[in-house]
């Protein structure tokens, strides 16, 4: 605990400085001004799906660029999103994926934060996974920003839009203007390489392309109590192409990534410590977009889309003390789509968009069988169609009064329709002091594995469930942002949300197991931030407070009552050596089965250097730096209840630009 | 010299009115040594005085040039100013005249009283008037007296008044066109933010030199604070540069913040209108040596007095000395590489 009072005992002093420098403003300079610009741009495209300042977006929002992924040494979005107030970051040693404000089941793997890259969905169409580890579809070196904005937004994006949603921008060409490469050296035999490309040309053509191969041997001994110890059985493999292409008003993108993640901790049905127990994903979509703006106001954005998600796993288990048998998984789900918006302003005070989604999900294959002797448990074939329509009109009050209101309206194939809205009353009673009242609902639909995954009958019997209705979520939020001075910024951001209708599996005492409608979850909490710059100096320091409670569960699983998160970047010479500082606490959690895991600080120590010869950085990162030996709950099905994390390690890397 | 630093509120505070002098004119002790209240009860005395010794003295002196008394008029106080005005007197420092100055500085809301209250009692042979404000007061209550505007965006004003020529902000296209073709010689479609209230020559000029050689420059016109939201909506996010040329008094701080960021998230460089937009993050600007807009305007001011010409038979002049302002961690930023041979001529490279 007492890293925790360390922490607030800080907050506290990051706050009374920054009440004394209120009191004796600076006057705003140049210069200051140009720092500001290069280290965060404060405005926001994902909220509303415009560019529009932060102040003015109905939620709240956090923005990371590239150079803080850089200071900060980030390696994985999951981590980066674990950063900020209200997130939590957990790593199975399978996936990682992270929880929002207080909602982070173990086994939930991202499915109710929608993720976006450049505005295309990432979640995938099978069981609304979205890979935010060593599985995103997009190297962080190649990510420009990301912008993360709370709250429910399926008025806008439909299912998955719960708690979050994360658009990661890429690069595009102007933003290298050339080669760059990169090499990583990390602890666990940890290696990676990466190749990129990108051009604006003179005829206006821009493209960027980029290959990353990664590979970690993973941690040679992972202890799990109870189980037994893990022999090198900790190996992920990575590779990943990534390119966008934009020609005047098109923009076409495409992604693939494919990972084989061993798994130590066995699953369900194996053997603990058998080797060749793996999971396999591969994720690929293709994105053509347009956009322009016509005479008169008039924006138009249409997207077509291709995806593709593929998932397989060995699961050896024995049958015999001399024969194992190889169970596998073969998942397949493949969907294209389009997308048409349109906005205008009328009146001078209301902006009015427009939109429209379709998705045909036109595979969505699941089959399960041991391979040798071959018997098939489960084929599952479907296609499925989504159709959603939607509204927001943003209406311009009083000069610092405005509301915003919205509602998108869509229809499952499966089970029917559902319309969510959201309202924002965003006013700014005096320069510099931003207050938001927020009201949305959300949903996640049934995906296809809960719906209609039917395997094992004669074993562990799996039945879908047809009549599964989606899960919805109903926020009340109050956001303040108030600028202290021009250094400090502070975020103040109560909310509660209440949950219907979760979706999650039961097991009946004949042993079926089915996805149902179970009961609700509420939670209630309050976020913290400040963040300061000066100069090439900057830093965010939050406190998140959060309870709540999950139907089935006697107390929410991998949910801290607190959080304290601390980011400072600060140059160390000139501009070629900076320093980033993380720290984070956590406090106790509970587990899957009612357990509690401590809590635990961890520190991470990143050293960025540039400017030494033209075009070459070197990146080096501690992580873990006071070797701090905590556990993150597991997710079922892995067999442990707990999952030791990374002691102290380190990445270097160098990258080099021409 | 004496200086005189005339703040019209002050004047009508202090019932200064009575003097009928210049009134509350205010000697700078650092300048002259005089105290404040000896020098305002005083110059109307003195002034009168100082006519009296001229005209008896003046037969005497016939073969010494008469003392030629200046007004300087400022719109207000600063650097740009005082260089403007260094440069105008030491230009006139080295020609055969006697100048005498007296400089009033406008009070916000002093119009062209103030103006008027103290040309009652002093008669200068020349105004020279500084930014547009005071250029504004000069050419609507002086009719008789020869006025030099220098630091004014629209000379074409200037034009309109018989007894008015001066020296201009804007710098001319080919100038202009140099400095981007230098900077950004691969920009081919380029977004020009102009005011249109200063008409379309500029545009006009800049096109015509774009069309020659293949470059495409898209119209932005920006008349008000309030038309750059949607202008930039509007913006092709494909555009090579966003280049401002003129219209400076369109752009709030709030206005030129959202260029900027229009400009860093889109990595589209914004090409500003002075060396402030540059500290701010602009990537170049075409500033002004402030001391040689002076020089240029003493020019003026010698054809008038010296030479007799009339100010209507003097167009008025752009500047011809420019300061290259350069930020080269912008141009890091948005991946450009600035051309070694031209880093010499840029008057200041921001690192």
């Amino acid at each position: 605990m007492s890293i925790y009072r360390i922490l607030v005992a800080i907050s506290y002093c990051f706050c009374l400085s920054a009440q004394a420098e209120d009191t004796t403003p600076l006057p705003a300079k140049a210069t200051d001004e140009q720092d500001l610009l290069f280290s965060e741009l404060p405005s926001v495209f994902t909220a509303s799906r415009h560019e529009q300042p932060v102040t003015k977006a109905p939620a709240s929002i956090d923005i990371i660029n590239s150079e803080q992924i850089k200071r900060y040494g980030w390696r994985t979005v999951s981590a980066m999103l674990g950063s900020l107030p209200g997130f939590i970051s957990t790593y199975d040693r399978a996936y990682h994926h992270n929880g929002v404000r207080g909602f982070a089941p173990p086994g939930d793997y991202n499915t109710r934060i929608l993720v976006l890259i450049d505005g295309h969905r990432v979640n995938e169409s099978l069981q609304d996974y979205a890979g935010l580890g060593q599985d995103f579809l997009v190297d962080m070196e190649n990510i420009e920003r990301v912008e993360v904005v709370r709250g429910p937004a399926s008025s806008l994006y439909g299912s998955s839009a719960l708690f979050a949603v994360v658009n990661v921008i890429t690069q595009r060409g102007r933003d290298l203007q050339g080669v760059r490469t990169s090499a990583d050296l990390a602890s666990y035999g940890t290696h990676r390489g990466q190749l990129s490309y990108g051009k604006k040309f003179a005829n206006g053509l821009e493209t960027f392309l980029s290959a990353s191969h990664y590979h970690s041997d993973g941690r040679e001994n992972l202890n799990f109590p109870g189980l037994g110890t893990a022999h090198n059985l900790d190996e992920d493999e990575v590779q990943r192409v990534h390119g966008k292409l934009t020609w005047e008003d098109f923009t076409f993108s495409g992604s693939w990534m494919s990972r084989k993640k061993y798994l130590p901790t066995g699953t369900t049905g194996t053997t603990f410590g058998e080797p060749n127990v793996y999971y396999h994903d591969r994720r690929a979509y293709a994105d053509l977009n347009y956009q322009h703006h016509f005479e008169g106001d008039w924006a138009v954005t249409g997207r077509a889309f291709w995806d593709s998600y593929e998932f397989d796993d060995d699961l050896p288990y024995q049958l015999s003390a001399s024969q194992t048998i190889v169970n596998e998984d073969r998942w397949q789900g493949q969907w294209f789509g389009g997308e048409l918006l349109l906005s205008h302003t009328f009146f001078d005070a209301h902006r009015l968009t427009l939109g429209s989604e379709f998705r045909h999900n036109y595979q969505e294959l699941m089959t399960n069988q041991d391979v040798n002797p071959s018997y098939v448990y489960a084929n599952n074939n479907q296609s499925t169609s989504i159709v959603g329509v939607y509204v927001q009109d943003e209406w311009t009050i009083l000069d610092n009064l405005s509301l915003q209101a919205g509602g998108r309206y869509d229809h499952y194939d499966n089970f029917g329709g559902t319309f969510n809205p959201r309202l924002g009353l965003i006013y700014e009673p005096r320069d510099g002091t931003t207050l938001k009242l927020l009201y949305g609902t959300a949903f996640r639909a049934p995906n296809a594995f809960e719906t209609a995954y039917t395997c094992c009958i004669a074993s562990t019997p799996w039945i879908g469930n047809s009549s599964l209705r989606p899960e919805h979520i109903e926020t009340y939020e109050i956001v303040w942002e108030q600028r202290l001075n021009q250094y400090f910024d502070l975020r103040v951001s109560p909310y509660y949300n209440r949950l219907t209708d979760l979706i999650s599996l039961r097991i009946a005492d004949t042993g079926v197991r089915q996805f149902q409608n179970q009961g609700n979850a509420e939670a209630h909490g309050l976020e913290t931030q400040l963040k300061g710059h000066y100069e090439n100096i900057e830093g965010r320091l939050s406190h998140t407070y959060q309870e709540s409670r999950i139907g089935g569960y006697a107390t929410s699983p991998n949910a801290p009552l607190h959080m304290i998160k601390l980011n400072l970047s600060a140059p160390l010479w000139q501009d070629k050596l900076f320093a980033g500082l993380e720290v984070q606490y956590v406090s106790s959690r509970a587990t899957t089965i009612g357990n509690r895991v401590s809590n635990y600080s961890i520190t991470n120590l990143t050293l960025l250097s540039r400017h030494w010869l033209p075009g070459l950085e070197l990146t080096g990162g501690l992580y873990n730096l006071f070797d701090e030996h905590y556990v993150d709950p597991a997710s079922p099905p892995l067999s442990p209840d707990v999952i030791s994390q990374d002691g102290r390690n380190f990445r270097v890397r160098m990258s080099y630009e021409f | 010299m004496r200086q005189f630093n005339l703040r019209y509120a002050a004047l009508k505070r202090n019932e200064y009115n009575t003097l009928r002098c210049v009134c509350a004119m205010t000697a700078r002790p650092q300048r002259t040594g005089s105290h404040y209240l000896a020098e305002v009860i005083s110059c109307s005395f003195l002034s009168r005085l100082g006519w009296l010794l001229a005209s008896l003295t003046i037969p005497a002196l016939a073969s010494v040039s008469a003392a030629t008394d200046i007004l300087i008029l400022q719109s207000h106080e600063g650097q740009p100013y005082q260089m403007a005005v260094t440069g105008f007197e030491s230009s006139l420092a080295n020609t055969k005249l006697d100048a005498t100055y007296q400089t009033l500085t406008l009070s916000n809301n002093s119009g062209g009283d103030a103006l008027i209250q103290l040309l009652k009692n002093y008669h200068p042979k020349l105004i020279m008037t500084l930014g547009t404000p005071a250029t504004h007061v000069s050419l609507a209550q002086v009719k008789a007296i020869p006025i030099v505007a220098n630091l004014v965006l629209d000379t074409d004003k200037l034009r309109e008044n018989t007894n008015a020529t001066g020296v201009g902000l804007n710098f001319i296209a080919s100038q202009h066109w140099l400095w981007l073709r230098r900077i950004l010689p691969d920009a081919r479609h380029i977004a020009v933010l102009y005011d249109p209230g200063q008409g379309t020559t500029l545009f006009k000029a800049l096109q015509k030199q774009a069309q020659s050689e293949g470059i495409e420059l898209i119209q932005a016109p920006v008349t008000h604070v309030d038309d750059l939201p949607s202008l930039m909506e509007d913006l092709s996010p494909q555009l090579d540069a966003l280049w401002a040329v003129n219209g400076a008094s369109a752009y709030s701080a709030a206005a030129v913040r959202e260029l900027l960021l229009y400009s860093f998230r889109n990595r589209v460089p914004l090409i500003g209108l002075s060396g402030q937009w540059v500290k701010a993050g602009a990537l170049y600007a075409l500033d002004w040596d402030y001391d040689d807009l002076g020089a240029q305007a003493a020019e003026l001011a010698k054809a008038i007095l010296i030479k007799g010409i009339a100010p209507a038979s003097l167009p008025p002049l752009s500047p011809r000395k420019v300061r290259a302002v350069l930020n080269m961690k912008t141009a890091e930023h948005m991946k450009l590489q600035i051309a070694e041979r031209w880093l010499p001529e840029i008057a200041e490279v921001l690192q």
